[in-house]
């Protein structure tokens, strides 16, 4: 069976894409496009999460265990303790701190008015070198030795830095870095690490200190953020478990190391998810891209076909030489996407890292990760969508009889033209899908993860496409009917092929629905929270370290600052907040503190019920807790619920006295009154604090002189200026998804051209016999560019359509299933029309090859019968 | 004599096909005059359709010239020319060339369409020459739902409603029976005699030869004889 | 005489200061004046300082009368001179000097060595070294002055345990002229050195398990001092004998590379009424009789020597309790030497005299080898 039709595909099918080499290299880069942005999402995903994972592994060294409390610490005296325990090897302390590292600058001034913009983000780790050779490398340049590198760190203003960061901060050993943390610090780079053990972690930004030189700097004067355990039996990890939560004082809690990595992936599980299927689209409108190349070509090879049948060879064959062809083309796209996917990569990564640094840790990833395994699934999905989209068109081959003639060459699509039987029924399809897709967005998350909602987000894509035949007939119907001489040629070439040119519209307006949903979606969340931030952030001035612009950041600075602004003339109120990360139902969450009294005479919180004023104030007088929208989704928790925090003293019984609308952070926070965590927690440090000015006072004195106050590493920032800053941080977290749209409707675009390069080729003559009856070069380029803006158009409008009813879906089910935030539905008539507008430009612009190619035809050859 | 309404001077063409010069014409002197029913013959390939073509405006010679209502098309733009085509002169093939998705009226309609006629005026010339090629009430059809002899007489409306000074038909009968083949084309000669237009057949076939006013013959791309 | 085993060690793992923090160690210069008990505590202002307690215990004859010969030291390395404009140190951690201590154990009959070590940088209070007196620790393992004078020892690890009151028999003596050991040509090149030559021991030993009641003489050496060590010294022999009589002689040779010992190579003559003469190099002859190639390191020891003090009339044997007595600290210090129980035997003048001693071999290791 084999014998026949593998010289006849190298015979005929690479001879008729030799001929049509225009068409073959757009099906082939719409394939490597939706391969190679699939392949740089997955790679720069997986390099991001295991460059996290790396680096939590180097931090972690060969601990097997650790004692953690979150912000607030662990007493140190718990050291010598946990260093006894039974089935412990060895204890090593760690503070650790993320910091601001730079070169100091010639001026004194404050990183910048609104946020550091300098400088490079690190790690900084303190520990004692003298016990933590066992736990984590170090090779520092210089084969300094153990000894050498502990009298270098005997100096109290002494930093091992990295050879990365030295690069980058163009620092050599012997030079002063300042570093923001909770104060300003200068160190004298003391010795420089080599990539090697903890050096590597972040990507290299990593600086080491002294443990004693790191709980002065960092204000951590008897604690400590984690004790690691070696233990003797790592089998025995539980049984040791148990006896050293024995000896842990309450918020202090054992976990093994990988646990914070755990977190964080599973925190990064829907954001990944959400990519992964934004590049899934690309690959799937590539697919229609096939499938129209694949169709045409069997139209136009009828005779060809019928000849083949009629020479004897079975419809098995022809299938299988059209699904062959199919797959040589996905495959061939496939390898060049491999090659781009690596090249994009790295963007993605930098744009994921820092979507990840916006929104969940601290993380440095800048090496794409090959992982042949992903190369390889890429490759198998580019070629199998190619196969499985070439599969329909090779069947209708294989339908071709063999007494077929060339006569009835060019009647329609796939099978003849498409009947109003089929367009019925696909219209019976969409609505069903329509229908099923609003029955499926009603119901809950399973298990966290909203299936039902993207099952509902399929449905309405696979509805957009089943719509298409239809509209594509029914607008070139309207369209007949209007005047105009191009619209007029172009709508009967719209409803010369409806088959496939819904194919066409369905890929495109697949992708335009896609990128309206986004766009909906995005602005509606921007509008959301533009509003909340107007309705919330109250306060004037606004300080806070600058190492708290890095994600999960831990600093903090002394609550005595406050009163030092609160001297100030002008200042009417300080609101001095604390977030802590603490332990809790297995989890780490943020416990944070305000001073009710301010907020509750100057600020406003939006409330799900109830006003702002009252139930802060009442939160207050009875000691009770307040939480975010997203923490009560988390825990199910609603107004009047009453939890159990752990505490110094033991736990704490809070009631829940109002759910508030916040979008700071991803898992929420549970506040109470300042007065009380000091009371309960016993901690008196902040970070960060809301400025409330008098009516007259001077905002520009008032800031000089709060810079005066403060220690030059606290970071002012107007009300206007922290308004900006949250929406520049949205938008950096949502620039990759745009990115991922685009290229998905590029793909879209390409499968204009090649539909419209298809039709051209078929509709040879018809152009010769419109040329012969007179019509110009420049008509029938306009006729095929019309045709183009008309599919750009329809598909626009049915994209547009179904990216509102997609963008609910995002909004209400999928966004609000994942993340907990509740998003304000609104359509952006502008920005979306803006982009709809420029894809159906695009789409018309996509004619413009075609259409010269259409123009430029001799005529006397197309009229000439063969 | 009547007044000329095209001529070929010395006209010659040569295709490449296959990389190989193929010389379809090789130097024709020809004048095609109002009113005159010109039959040219000869065998396949001798030339017949590059000839009508190059009067058509549809191709321009290699060498020589080609001169439509006394202007030589060397030299005019494209516009000129799809103008020439689109008013001056008409075409029928012999697989009739009916745009697939419009229907008759529209197929008959679309010269003046493309002249850029309002549709009220396309309409009512094209029903008057479907009525005048007996096919008046069949405007709404589809090309699919005519027979072949149905679909040529929209294709012989369609070529004389802008009202041309030239048909040129390149054979119009090879694809019908024979005798729905003489009704297409003694309509043909009847209604290019009624409008005062010059007709040129291409064709292998005998009759039109009895009905034609003139005839010449092609052999390997020159004329080899002349009937008066 | 272990001063210079602790600045060698030291040196091995730190590396030669910058000039400027060099400078800021306090040199052991001639002149200096001590003053008891202030001198047993601790001196921060100099890079090295360390604490050697060694001497031969005896169970009572009745329970078995086993002899044992123990060493225990407490080393301070200062890792960065004090500066004026340093911030002042608030972390229990903050990170001033490392302490490091070796305890080993000789089980004579058995000729069973044993030894292990402990290091801290002294976080939260884990070791120490107070100024004013003497009181050293590491975790459990200290050495402590009472008011009444008395020395208590406690360490304890592989299988031994040891506590025992140390009660000075004379006051301390002051090795070298006018306050300073020499160690080297140079100013500075030399440390504040003395020593309990004979302290009455007594207390409890556990050993695998079995509790001993002990009793014997022991030795004290304290020695302070930053940066005594020349370039082109290989190593020393040291040697510290109690004499029957009543009593002591300290000997060291300064070995340099390439053969040939340092002319400031000196020792000390101690009375039995506690009187102390230092001896010049050119006073005494402390010779080798044998060597002793070690199986674990493969190190070759000097192994037994002849002991010849002139113009003292003092002729000597001494011989080692047994032969392996090497120290092989890799783990953490990184020096490998020979620090033993020995026995001496010879005439003084015209009596014949027996003693016990501790003598200290270090430079012969290939690996462990101290870095000058």
């Amino acid at each position: 069976m084999s014998a026949p039709w593998l010289p006849l595909l190298r015979r005929l099918g690479w001879r008729r894409l030799r001929q049509e080499p225009f068409r073959l290299a757009l099906t082939v880069a719409g394939v490597a496009l939706g391969v190679a942005v699939y392949l740089a999402i997955q790679l720069a995903n997986t390099s991001a999460v295991r460059a996290f994972r790396n680096s939590l592994d180097a931090i972690a060294g060969k601990t097997h265990l650790h004692a953690a409390g979150g912000d607030a610490g662990i007493p140190e005296e718990l050291f010598p303790k946990l260093r006894a325990a039974e089935g412990v090897e060895k204890a090593a302390p760690v503070v650790q701190q993320t910091a601001w590292l730079r070169r100091p600058g010639p001026g004194e001034e404050r990183w910048t008015r609104g946020a550091p913009s300098q400088g490079r983000a690190a790690l900084v780790l303190g520990v004692d070198l003298l016990g933590d050779a066992a736990f984590r490398g170090y090779r520092a340049e210089g084969a300094l030795s153990l000894g050498e590198m502990l009298e270098r760190m005997a100096d109290p203003r002494g930093i091992f830095i990295t050879r990365a960061l030295a690069r980058e901060l163009g620092v050599g050993e012997g030079e002063w870095i300042e570093a923001e943390a909770a104060r300003r610090l200068r160190f004298r780079v003391r010795g420089i690490l080599q990539p090697a053990g903890l050096a590597e972690a972040m990507e290299g930004r990593v600086a080491l200190l002294d443990i004693g030189v790191a709980q002065e700097a960092f204000e951590r004067l008897g604690r400590l953020d984690r004790i690691d355990l070696i233990l003797k039996d790592p089998s025995r990890l539980e049984e040791v478990k148990k006896r050293v939560e024995a000896l842990l004082p309450p918020g202090v809690i054992a976990e093994r190391p990988v646990r914070r990595g755990e977190d964080v992936e599973k925190m990064l599980a829907s954001f990944r998810l959400n990519l992964t299927v934004l590049s899934v689209i690309a690959l799937l409108v590539g697919s229609f891209l096939i499938f129209n190349a694949m169709s045409a070509s069997v139209v136009r090879r009828r005779g060809e076909i019928a000849r083949l049948r009629a020479l004897g060879m079975t419809a098995r064959q022809v299938a299988l030489l059209f699904a062959a062809e199919a797959a040589l083309i996905g495959l061939a796209g496939s390898v060049l996407g491999l090659g781009l996917g690596i090249l994009l990569a790295r963007g993605a990564l930098r744009a994921t890292t820092l979507t990840i640094r916006n929104l969940y840790a601290f993380l440095e990833a800048g090496r794409v990760d090959l992982d042949p395994l992903l190369l390889g699934a890429a490759l198998a999905a580019g070629t199998g969508v190619a196969l499985l989209s070439g599969l329909g068109p090779a069947l209708a081959a294989a339908r071709v009889a063999p007494a077929e003639g060339a006569r009835e060459l060019g009647a329609g699509g796939v099978g003849g033209a498409p009947n109003s039987r089929f367009i019925g029924r696909t219209l019976e399809g969409a609505l069903l899908a329509s229908a099923a897709a609003f029955a499926l967005a009603r119901l809950p998350a399973w298990g966290g993860v909203p299936l039902a909602g993207y099952l509902a987000a399929a449905l309405a894509v696979a509805a957009v496409a089943l719509a298409s035949p239809a509209l594509a007939a029914g607008g070139a119907a309207l369209l007949r009917r209007l005047p105009g001489r191009a619209l007029w040629l172009a709508a009967h070439g719209l409803g010369r092929n409806p088959g496939r040119n819904a194919v066409t519209i369905a890929s495109l307006a697949t992708a335009m629905a896609m990128l309206a949903s986004l766009v909906i979606m995005v602005e509606s969340f921007r509008r959301t929270v533009a509003v909340w931030t107007e309705q919330t952030l109250r306060a004037d001035l606004y300080a806070a370290p600058a190492s708290r612009f890095i994600k999960g950041s831990g600093a903090s600075f002394a609550e005595e600052a406050l009163d030092r602004v609160r001297g100030i003339q002008g200042v009417a109120a300080v609101d001095g907040f604390r977030s802590l990360r603490v332990p809790w139902r297995g989890e780490w969450i943020s416990l944070s503190a305000g001073d009710f009294g301010v907020l509750a005479e100057r600020g406003r919180l939006l409330f799900t019920e109830g006003d702002s004023a009252g139930i802060v104030r009442r939160a207050r007088e009875r000691g009770e807790a307040l939480v975010t929208e997203t923490f009560a989704l988390r825990f199910g928790l609603k107004r009047g619920d009453s939890v159990r925090l752990p505490a110094p003293g033991g736990e704490t019984a809070l009631r829940v006295a109002g759910v508030y609308y916040d979008y700071t952070t991803e898992g929420g926070h549970i506040v109470v009154d300042r007065e009380m965590l000091r009371r309960v927690w016993g901690d008196r440090r902040l970070t960060s604090m809301a400025v409330y000015l008098a009516p007259e006072a001077d905002r520009a004195r008032v800031s000089r002189e709060m810079e005066r106050a403060l220690d030059p590493s606290m970071v002012l920032i107007s009300n206007a200026g922290l308004r900006r800053r949250v929406l520049e941080v949205f938008d950096q977290t949502f620039a990759i998804t745009y990115a991922l749209e685009g290229v998905a409707v590029l793909v879209a675009l390409l499968g204009v051209a090649t539909a419209l390069s298809s039709n051209v080729l078929e509709r040879r003559r018809e152009i010769g016999v419109l040329r012969s009856l007179g019509l110009t070069r420049r008509g029938v380029a306009g006729a095929v560019m019309g045709e183009a803006g008309l599919l750009g158009l329809l598909s626009a409008l049915l994209g547009g359509a179904a990216g509102a009813a997609l963008a609910a879906i995002l909004i209400f089910v999928i966004n609000k299933q994942s993340f907990g935030w509740t998003i304000r539905y609104g359509l952006p008539w502008a920005p979306l029309a803006g982009y709809l507008a420029v894809a159906a430009a695009a789409a018309f612009a996509a004619g413009a090859v075609p259409a010269r190619a259409a123009a430029r035809a001799p005529i006397a050859q197309a009229v000439r019968e063969e | 004599m009547a007044q000329e309404v095209a001529r070929l001077e010395k006209a010659a063409k040569t295709y490449l096909r296959g990389g190989a010069p193929i010389r379809a014409l090789a130097g024709v002197d020809l004048a095609v005059h109002a009113g005159e029913f010109l039959a040219v013959t000869g065998p396949s390939g001798s030339g017949k359709s590059t000839l009508l073509h190059l009067l058509g405006a549809m191709d321009t010679p290699s060498e020589g010239r080609v001169l439509i209502g006394g202007r030589d098309l060397a030299g005019l733009d494209d516009a000129a020319l799809s103008r020439i085509r689109r008013e001056e002169v008409g075409f029928v093939y012999q697989f009739f060339h009916l745009l697939p998705t419009m229907t008759a009226l529209e197929n008959a309609a679309l010269p003046l369409i493309l002249q850029g006629k309002p549709w009220g005026e396309a309409r009512a010339r094209a029903l008057e020459l479907l009525a005048r090629v007996g096919l008046a009430g069949r405007g709404e059809h589809l090309p699919r739902e005519l027979s072949g002899g149905e679909m040529q007489r929209v294709a012989l409306a369609r070529a004389l409603v802008p009202r041309p000074r030239l048909l040129l038909a390149d054979e119009p009968t090879g694809n019908l029976d024979s005798r729905i083949g003489r009704e297409v084309l003694e309509l043909l000669a009847a209604l290019t005699r009624e409008e005062g237009v010059a007709l040129v057949i291409a064709t292998h076939a005998q009759e039109p030869l009895a009905l034609a006013s003139r005839r010449v013959r092609l052999l390997d791309g020159r004329l080899a004889e002349e009937t008066a | 005489m272990t001063l210079i085993l602790a600045a060698a060690f030291l040196l091995s793992i730190l590396p030669p200061a910058s000039a400027a923090e060099e400078a800021r160690w306090r040199p052991a210069l001639p002149g200096y004046v001590y003053a008891f008990p202030r001198d047993h505590g601790a001196h921060p202002g100099f890079r090295t300082e360390w604490w050697y307690f060694s001497g031969h215990l005896k169970a009572p004859q009745e329970e078995g009368g086993e002899r044992f010969a123990f060493m225990l030291t407490f080393f301070r390395s200062g890792l960065r001179p004090p500066a004026p404009d340093d911030p002042p140190r608030r972390s229990r951690w903050a990170l001033r000097d490392l302490h490091f201590a070796h305890f080993a154990l000789l089980d004579v009959r058995a000729k069973r060595h044993r030894h292990t070590e402990r290091f801290s940088r002294g976080a939260l209070g884990e070791a120490g070294a107070e100024e004013g007196g003497l009181n050293v620790w590491i975790r459990d393992w200290r050495a402590g002055m009472e008011r009444d004078g008395a020395i208590r020892l406690a360490a304890e690890g592989v299988g031994a345990k040891l506590a025992l009151v140390l009660a000075p028999r004379k006051p301390p003596v002051v090795h070298g002229r006018e306050g300073v050991s020499q160690k080297a040509e140079g100013e500075g090149r030399a440390s504040h050195y003395y020593s309990f030559t004979r302290l009455a021991a007594q207390g409890e030993l556990t050993l695998d398990g079995r509790a001993f009641r002990v009793e014997g003489s022991a030795w004290m050496d304290h020695e302070f001092g930053s940066n005594q060590l020349a370039p082109g010294q290989a190593g020393w022999d040291w040697l510290s004998l109690q004499l029957a009589d009543g009593r002591e002689l300290m000997l060291y040779h300064m070995r340099r590379e390439g053969g040939g010992i340092d002319p400031q190579s000196s020792g000390t003559v101690v009375d039995a009424d506690g009187r102390a003469r230092h001896l010049p190099r050119d006073a005494f002859r402390f010779e080798p009789a044998g060597t002793w190639k070690s199986p674990v390191t493969g190190a070759v020891y000097p192994m037994g020597w002849r002991v010849r003090v002139p113009g003292e009339g003092i002729e000597l044997e001494v011989r080692p309790l047994a032969e392996d007595q090497e120290l092989s600290t890799e783990g953490s210090t990184r020096v490998i030497y020979w620090e033993g129980g020995v026995e001496a035997k010879g005439r003084w003048g015209a009596e014949s005299v027996t003693g016990v001693g501790f003598a200290e071999l270090v430079g012969y290791a290939a690996k462990g080898r101290p870095r000058f």
